[in-house]
């Protein structure tokens, strides 16, 4: 019981240090603050760029920010986050060997954990490449084919490709039945 | 130097475990309530054969057997480079949200294939006529299905537009036409090895990478594919995001900095198109438990 108390508190104090580095950013470029996450609410303030932030949360394309004594949402597309483990001291270790966490469950990939961490496709093993046909054949395993795709609720959207010019079109698709085919396992 | 990184990866492991709910609901945005209540909407395939043609730097004249056979031969050549991870599961998952998302295109009828690659590198591939692959130190940046969707819609945009052809065209003494008798010359060989040139050109092409407003327009039209979808339209920004956090330096970037402008240049450039969307879509919790399930090993 103490144990787990001890483990708990462990966790939660590392946690919450990497939670809230990964949530501290800058402002790209001028951003507006607005009290709302919409464009028509009222502007609170300016912020120009390189303000450092911290970020709160995000509500579909908005980020509610804190910045020094204010408070509130801005886009975004104007945010960007900080580098990860300090951008000067990070040892170039290989992604995959910074990231080995994430994917909690799959454990760790079998690369080996020192200098030379990337492990396939990096330019060297790109050139040196032997086309493999056995692999390319094998990828049809896997193949789904239109009935089996996969939509799990998701409502499709009407939305145009843009060119050059800027469209105001995010209108739904006229509702029909759902296609559900349910996935074999 | 390994204390160090055990440390690292340790202190990461440990933090990712605990927080990353909290963290990674954070990215996802919006809070995920439900309210789709299953149903899908038939797309309008006129319409987005207009879209399609909105954009008119499109490679015409090469047949569409042509260009799925650059594409297998390019398929081949970076398969031998990385396998594809030993996850049936896994596999087939991404196969179905591809499937989805391809189907927001006018080229559905391609014999696409997704795969993810038993590769610590971040990046992902594409090879004409339907070949995807996404890296497994890609997939694992990634926060959400609706990123995983973004990825795949970026690199399906690639093949919509036949940016590679393009590239492989453009570098080839012949042009297109040389592309295409690259095509011939191997369909005829299959069964034999593939000439060097035809791997010479495909590996050139991989390691120059594409035409950087190619990557623009890519990542414009993934974002709107990848939101016909139903995914939140933001889901590609937050990948390139996660990328502008990582130092570009790291060794595992390499190859896809070498061939693509900076994260953060992309983000700029996306920005005017994600100006339409004042919401990211309202998803599914299921979406979240399936990309845990199949990805993230988490039951």
């Amino acid at each position: 019981m103490k144990q787990l108390f001890y483990s708990t508190l462990i966790i939660l104090t590392v946690s919450s240090s990497a939670f809230a580095a990964d949530k501290m950013g800058v402002i790209s470029r001028d951003a507006t603050l607005y009290a709302k996450p919409f464009k028509d609410a009222d502007s609170i303030a300016e912020l120009p760029a390189s303000t450092a932030i911290t970020v709160l949360k995000r509500k579909g394309g908005w980020y509610e920010i804190k910045s020094t004594d204010k408070q509130g949402w801005v886009r975004l597309t104007r945010v960007r986050l900080n580098r990860k483990g300090g951008a000067s001291q990070e040892s170039d270790s290989g992604v995959g060997e910074l990231l080995t966490g994430l994917a909690t469950g799959r454990g760790k990939s079998d690369q080996d954990t020192t200098a030379t961490a990337v492990k396939g496709l990096s330019e060297e093993e790109l050139r040196n490449a032997q086309p493999d046909e056995d692999a390319l054949n094998s990828l049809d395993n896997f193949a789904v084919s239109d009935a089996d795709s996969d939509n799990s609720g998701l409502q499709t959207r009407q939305v145009e490709f843009q060119a050059t010019t800027k469209e105001e079109s995010d209108s739904q698709a006229p509702a029909t039945k759902p296609v559900d085919e349910e996935d074999e396992e | 130097m390994m204390t160090i990184l055990r440390k690292l990866t340790l202190i990461i492991s440990l933090a990712i475990c605990s927080f990353s709910l909290s963290a990674f609901d954070f990215s996802l945005g919006g809070g995920g309530s439900d309210d789709s209540g299953g149903g899908a909407n038939i797309f309008d395939i006129g319409d987005m054969i207009s879209g399609v043609k909105d954009i008119s730097r499109t490679v015409t004249g090469i047949d569409e057997e042509d260009e799925i056979e650059i594409g297998r031969d390019a398929a081949a050549v970076l398969l031998g480079a990385s396998k594809p991870v030993n996850d049936p599961e896994l596999q087939r998952y991404v196969n179905r949200i591809g499937r989805w998302v391809v189907n927001q295109t006018d080229r559905a009828h391609l014999p696409w294939r997704f795969a993810v690659l038993d590769s610590t590198a971040v990046n992902a591939f594409a090879t004409p006529g339907g070949n995807i692959f996404v890296t497994d130190g890609l997939l694992r940046l990634l926060n959400s299905e609706a990123e995983l969707a973004a990825v795949l819609a970026h690199e399906v945009a690639h093949v919509v537009q036949k940016h590679h052809i393009k590239a492989m065209s453009s570098f080839n003494t012949s042009g297109l036409s040389g592309v295409i008798k690259l095509a011939s010359v191997t369909r005829e060989g299959r069964s034999n090895q593939m000439t060097s040139k035809v791997v010479g050109e495909v590996k050139d092409m991989y390691l120059r990478g594409l035409d950087k407003d190619d990557e623009f327009e890519a990542d414009s039209m993934g974002t709107v594919i990848a939101s016909r979808a139903g995914y939140d339209p933001f889901a590609l920004m937050a990948v390139l995001q996660t990328l502008d956090s990582i130092n570009p330096e790291n060794s595992g970037l390499a190859l896809l900095y070498k061939t693509h402008p900076p994260a953060s240049d992309r983000l700029d450039k996306l920005e005017p198109v994600l100006d339409q969307f004042d919401d990211a879509a309202e998803e599914s919790p299921e979406l979240q438990k399936r990309f845990n399930r199949y990805v993230r090993k988490q039951s």
